[in-house]
C-alpha cells in the first residue's frame, strides 16, 4: 500500500471510530437480540463487525509494537496484534459494563491506541504482512460459509443465555452481575466485555460477525503457521484438515468462546514456537475466555521450545490474569474457580453440576481407546453425546499429531496427547475440542510433510494425500457438511425478506414468543426471573437467575430455600418469572437411583410448580413457556392468611 | 374401551366433591398433559383433550363414554358445544357427534396470534393488531385492536370479547358487537373472559363478573382467583380455582366444591359436568342435580 493510501486509511479509520463512539454515546445501552427486523440489519451487522475488528486490530498493533523485541521480523505479528486488541477492547468493555456506561465510551478510549498503532504501521515500526495464498482462501471460505448464519438473529443457546445474554443483562442493569442469582456473571467476563460493544452499538448480529472474523483469523493464522513450519503444501493441508469439521463451521458464525479460545491458544503457541513477548498474557487470555483452554494451554507449555523458567513464568502470568475473577467470585460468596462448584454440599449433596455419564462414550480405558471410532461413527450434531460428529480426517489428524514423527516435535506430540486425554476425560463434547484443533491440524500437517519428505516419490505422495482428503470430505459430507448446508438454507427466507427477524426467532427458538410477549406486555420496570429459560438475550427487561447445565442455579435455589424460594426471588427484586418447559425425565439419568433422581430433579421440579401455583399469577402460557407475575404479598411462596 | 372410561377406579387419589350431590371419576383417555393449558375442556357433553404428544386430538362423548379420535391433531383450537375449530393455514372446523368427528370446510383465516373463539355459529380469531368475527363461510368483519395475545377470545349473543392492555401490565376486557368500535367492559385488571349460553364471565381483581348482553347487566361476586386458570362457565354456573393455605381447590357458583389431595385445577363447566385436572390426571365431576348461579 502506498504512503498516501495508508494515510487516508488511517485517518478514515480514526474518523469512523470517533463517529461510532459518538453514536454509541447517543444511543446509550440495551439492544435486545434480534428484534429490530429491518433489512438493513445485515449491512449494519457487517459494518459493526468490521468497525469492532478494525478498532481492536489498530489498538492491538500499538500494543504489539511495544511488546515486540527490537529487530523482530515483521510479518509475524498480525495474529498477536489482533489478540491484544480484542483483549484490550474486552477489558475496557468489562469496565464500561461495571460502571454502567455505554460500552461505546470504552471504544472511544481505544481511538488513541488505535491511532498510535496505525501510525506505527505507517512508519513501518510494526508491519503486519497481509496473509497470502492458502491463508486468504481459507479465511474467505469461512467468511462466505458463515456469513448467512452470522447475519441472522442469533438463536444458539449459549449465545442467548451467556455470551450475548450476560452482556445484554449487564447493559440493562447498568452494572456487573454476579453471585448465586447471576452465577454465569461470576465467570471471567473478558469476552462478554468484547461482545457488549457490537451488541449495544450495532445489534447482536454485529457480535456474530466479529466472532466470524475471529474464526477466519484463526484459520488464516493456522495456515500461515503451517506454511512457515513446513512449506506451502502444509499451508493448504492444515486448513483442509480443519474446515471439513462440522463443529468448526457450525461455531464460526455464532457468538461463542470456543473459537476465540482456539485463536488465543494458536497465538500463544506461535509466541512459544517463534519467540516474542506476551506468552503468559496470551495463555491468560485463553483461560479468561474459557477454562476449557486448559488443554491447549498445557499443550503450549509442554510442547513449546521453552526453558523451564519461561514455562513457569508464563504459567504464573496466565494464572495471575485469572486472579481478579477468582477474587471477585470469592467476595461474592462463590467458589473462586467456578461459581457452581461446591453447591452440591450446600444443597444436601443433591446437586451435581454436570453428570459426565450423560455425555460422551465412556471414560474407561477401552472407551477412551475407541473414541476416534465412536466420535466419527456415532456422533450426531443434535444429540448430547458429542454435540457434533468428528470428521474422519480430523480423527486421522489427531492420531498423526501425537505421532512423534521427528525429534523436534516430541514435546508438541506429548503436549497434544495430554490435551486430547484431558478432553477425553471430560464431557467429550466436540466443541470443547475446538481450542486444540488448530494445534492438532498444525502438528498433523507438519508431521505429514516431514514424513512425506522421506519418501522418494514426493509428487505421487502429495497427490495421494490430496485425493484422500477430497475423498474423505466428499464421503463424510452428509454427516459433517450436510448440517452446515441445512443451517445456511434455514436463513434463506430471512435474507430474501420473506420472513421477519421476529418470525425467524419464533421458529428457531421455542421460548422466543414468550420473550416477545414479555417485551410487548410487561411494564418497563419489570424484573424477570428466568426459570428453566435460556433466553436471557431475548428479554428486554432486567433479568435474574437464568440457567446453565441441568438448570443448576434454579435447582440450587430451590434445594436451599425450599418453598420460600419465590420469596427469595422477590427479595432480589423480581416482579415476574419466565418459566421454561419441564426439563427432566428419569430416562435421561439411568445412572441415578430412583430416590437420588427424585431428590435432585423430581422434587425441585415439583416444588417449582407448586410454588408458582401458590405464590404467583399466570399471565401467559404457550409452547411450554409461561410468564408469571410474582404475587407481591406472602413471604413463603404461600398466599397471605386473609386470602 | 371407551365405554369403560368413566367406570374405572379412582386410583388411590380420591377427590371429594361437596355441595350438590356429585361423583368424581378419572377420565383416563384424556390423561395426557396438553401443550395448551386450556385443555382438556368441555365442548358441551364432549370432553376434548390430548394424546401423548400433547396435541388436541380426541374427545370423549360423556353420556355414552365414547372416545372419538380427530382426523388430525390440533395445537391450540377453541371449542363450543359440539364444535372444535382451529384457524390458521389449515383451517379445520370439526363437528362432534356421539361417535365421530366430522371435518367441515371453513373460510380460511390468517395464522392467529392467540386463541380463537367459536359459539352460536360464529368464529373469531385474533392477530396482533386485528380481531376477526364472522360465520364459518362468508366474509369476516375486522376490528383494529391490540389483544394481549395468549388470552382467549369469547363470543356470546353475537358479541365478541377480548383482553387488551390499557397500560403496561394492566389488562382489561373489551367487547364488540360486530359493528362500530369496541368498548371496555370489565374493570382495569379484568381478564380470563369466557362466553357461553348467551352470557360472558370474566375475572377482575377480587371479583368474578358475569355480563348479560341482552339486559346489559353485570353481576359481580367476590372471589380471589385467576392466578392460574380461567373460569369454567356454561352461561349459568361459574366454577373457579381457589387458593387455600395448602393447595388449590375448585369452587362453583352452585355450591359445588372439589377438594382433595394436591391441587384441583383448570375447571371446565357444562351442565351437570365439571372437568378438571388433579395430580397429573383428568377428572370428571358429575352432578346429580344443578342449581343456578348466585351473584350480587
Amino acid at each position: 500500500m502506498s504512503g498516501p493510501a495508508q494515510r487516508i486509511f488511517a485517518f478514515a479509520g480514526l474518523g469512523a471510530a470517533l463517529l461510532l463512539s459518538l453514536l454509541g454515546w447517543a444511543t446509550a445501552t440495551g439492544a435486545g437480540a434480534g428484534t429490530e427486523g429491518a433489512p438493513f440489519e445485515a449491512a449494519r451487522a457487517i459494518v459493526g463487525g468490521l468497525c469492532a475488528g478494525g478498532l481492536a486490530f489498530g489498538a492491538g498493533l500499538a500494543v504489539e509494537g511495544r511488546l515486540a523485541a527490537p529487530g523482530a521480523p515483521p510479518g509475524l505479528r498480525w495474529g498477536r496484534a489482533l489478540l491484544w486488541g480484542l483483549c484490550l477492547m474486552g477489558a475496557l468493555g468489562v469496565v464500561a459494563l461495571g460502571l454502567g456506561v455505554p460500552v461505546a465510551w470504552s471504544w472511544a478510549a481505544l481511538v488513541a491506541p488505535a491511532a498510535d498503532g496505525l501510525l506505527r504501521w505507517r512508519r513501518g515500526l510494526c508491519s503486519p504482512a497481509a496473509p497470502r495464498g492458502a491463508a486468504v482462501w481459507a479465511a474467505v471460505l469461512v467468511l462466505l460459509v458463515g456469513l448467512p448464519v452470522a447475519l441472522a438473529p442469533p438463536t444458539d443457546t449459549d449465545s442467548l443465555y451467556q455470551h450475548l445474554g450476560l452482556a445484554h443483562r449487564m447493559g440493562l442493569r447498568e452494572g456487573w452481575v454476579g453471585g448465586p442469582l447471576h452465577a454465569d456473571g461470576s465467570r471471567p467476563l473478558l469476552l462478554i466485555g468484547l461482545w457488549a460493544g457490537p451488541l449495544q452499538l450495532f445489534g447482536p448480529s454485529a457480535a456474530a460477525v466479529l466472532h466470524l472474523g475471529i474464526a477466519a483469523a484463526t484459520v488464516a493464522l493456522l495456515s500461515e503457521r503451517a506454511e512457515r513450519a513446513a512449506g506451502p503444501v502444509a499451508g493448504w493441508l492444515a486448513p483442509a484438515l480443519l474446515l471439513p469439521e462440522y463443529t468448526v463451521l457450525h461455531e464460526a458464525p455464532l457468538v461463542g468462546n470456543n473459537l476465540p479460545v482456539a485463536f488465543a491458544v494458536l497465538v500463544a503457541s506461535e509466541i512459544a514456537a517463534e519467540g516474542g513477548r506476551g506468552l503468559g498474557l496470551a495463555l491468560g487470555a485463553a483461560l479468561s475466555f474459557k477454562y476449557t483452554a486448559l488443554g491447549g494451554v498445557a499443550a503450549v507449555l509442554i510442547g513449546g521450545p521453552l526453558s523451564v523458567r519461561a514455562r513457569l513464568r508464563a504459567g504464573a502470568l496466565a494464572v495471575a490474569c485469572l486472579c481478579p475473577w477468582w477474587l471477585r467470585s470469592a467476595a461474592e460468596g462463590l467458589h473462586p474457580l467456578f461459581p457452581s462448584a461446591g453447591w452440591g454440599e450446600s444443597a444436601g449433596s443433591a446437586l451435581t453440576f454436570q453428570h459426565l455419564e450423560k455425555y460422551g462414550a465412556g471414560r474407561d480405558l477401552g472407551s477412551m481407546l475407541r473414541l476416534p471410532y465412536t466420535a466419527v461413527f456415532t456422533g450426531e450434531p443434535h444429540t448430547f453425546r458429542f454435540l457434533g460428529r468428528l470428521h474422519p480426517g480430523m480423527a486421522a489428524a489427531s492420531l498423526l499429531a501425537v505421532l512423534p514423527a521427528r525429534r523436534a516435535a516430541l514435546g508438541s506430540a506429548l503436549g497434544l496427547a495430554f490435551a486430547l486425554g484431558l478432553w477425553a476425560a471430560g464431557p467429550q463434547w466436540l466443541r470443547h475440542l475446538l481450542p486444540i484443533l488448530p494445534l492438532v491440524c498444525l502438528q498433523a500437517a507438519t508431521n505429514a510433510i516431514h514424513l512425506m519428505e522421506r519418501l522418494t516419490d514426493r509428487p505421487r505422495a502429495l497427490g495421494g494425500i490430496a485425493a484422500s482428503l477430497a475423498a474423505l470430505a466428499l464421503l463424510d459430507a452428509p454427516n459433517n457438511l450436510g448440517p452446515i448446508a441445512g443451517e445456511i438454507n434455514d436463513t434463506v427466507a430471512l435474507h430474501r425478506g420473506l420472513e421477519s427477524r421476529e418470525a425467524y426467532l419464533r421458529r428457531r427458538v421455542v421460548g422466543a414468543e414468550a420473550a416477545q410477549w414479555i417485551n410487548a406486555q410487561l411494564p418497563a420496570g419489570a424484573v424477570v426471573a428466568l426459570l428453566r429459560s435460556w433466553d436471557t438475550a431475548l428479554v428486554d427487561r432486567e433479568t435474574l437467575l437464568g440457567t446453565v447445565e441441568d438448570h443448576v442455579p434454579l435447582r440450587h435455589l430451590i434445594l436451599q430455600r425450599g418453598p420460600t424460594f419465590i420469596a427469595a426471588l422477590r427479595e432480589a427484586g423480581a416482579t415476574h418469572a419466565l418459566v421454561g418447559p419441564r426439563a427432566f425425565t428419569p430416562r435421561a439419568y439411568p445412572f441415578l437411583s430412583g430416590p437420588a433422581y427424585q431428590k435432585a430433579y423430581g422434587e425441585p421440579e415439583a416444588a417449582l410448580e407448586d410454588a408458582l401455583l401458590m405464590g404467583a399469577t399466570l399471565l401467559y402460557a404457550r409452547n411450554g413457556y409461561a410468564v408469571y407475575a410474582l404475587d407481591p404479598a406472602g413471604t413463603d411462596g404461600r398466599p397471605p392468611p386473609d386470602r | 374401551m371407551a365405554g369403560a372410561l368413566l367406570a374405572q377406579a379412582t386410583g388411590g387419589a380420591p377427590l371429594f366433591p361437596a355441595g350438590p350431590a356429585a361423583s368424581t371419576l378419572p377420565v383416563y383417555a384424556l390423561d395426557a398433559t396438553c401443550a395448551d393449558p386450556r385443555f382438556p375442556a368441555l365442548a358441551g357433553p364432549w370432553a376434548v383433550g390430548c394424546g401423548p404428544l400433547g396435541l388436541v386430538d380426541r374427545a370423549v362423548f360423556l353420556p355414552t363414554n365414547t372416545l372419538i379420535l380427530f382426523p388430525e391433531p390440533m395445537s391450540s383450537p377453541c371449542v363450543s358445544v359440539g364444535q372444535v375449530w382451529e384457524p390458521g393455514v389449515a383451517d379445520r372446523l370439526l363437528r362432534l357427534g356421539p361417535r365421530t368427528a366430522t371435518a367441515e370446510p371453513a373460510a380460511p383465516s390468517p395464522s392467529p396470534a392467540g386463541p380463537c373463539a367459536t359459539a352460536d355459529g360464529l368464529l373469531a380469531s385474533q392477530r396482533a393488531d386485528q380481531l376477526s368475527l364472522g360465520e364459518k363461510s362468508g366474509p369476516r368483519r375486522q376490528l383494529p385492536a391490540r389483544p394481549i395475545g395468549w388470552s382467549p377470545l369469547a363470543i356470546a349473543a353475537g358479541w365478541l370479547a377480548w383482553v387488551e392492555a390499557v397500560a403496561p401490565g394492566v389488562p382489561q376486557v373489551f367487547v364488540w358487537d360486530g359493528q362500530g368500535a369496541g368498548k371496555p367492559l370489565g374493570a382495569p385488571g379484568s381478564r380470563h373472559v369466557i362466553g357461553a349460553g348467551g352470557r360472558m364471565a370474566w375475572i377482575e381483581p377480587g371479583h368474578i363478573a358475569r355480563w348479560d348482553p341482552v339486559r346489559n347487566a353485570v353481576e359481580r361476586w367476590p372471589a380471589d382467583t385467576g392466578f392460574s386458570a380461567g373460569l369454567g362457565f356454561d352461561g349459568e354456573i361459574v366454577c373457579w380455582e381457589t387458593r387455600g393455605a395448602r393447595d388449590v381447590d375448585l369452587q362453583c357458583s352452585d355450591g359445588l366444591q372439589v377438594r382433595g389431595p394436591g391441587h384441583q385445577r383448570a375447571p371446565s363447566q357444562w351442565g351437570p359436568y365439571l372437568l378438571h385436572r388433579a395430580e397429573g390426571h383428568t377428572w370428571l365431576t358429575t352432578r346429580a342435580a344443578t342449581r343456578a348461579a348466585g351473584g350480587s
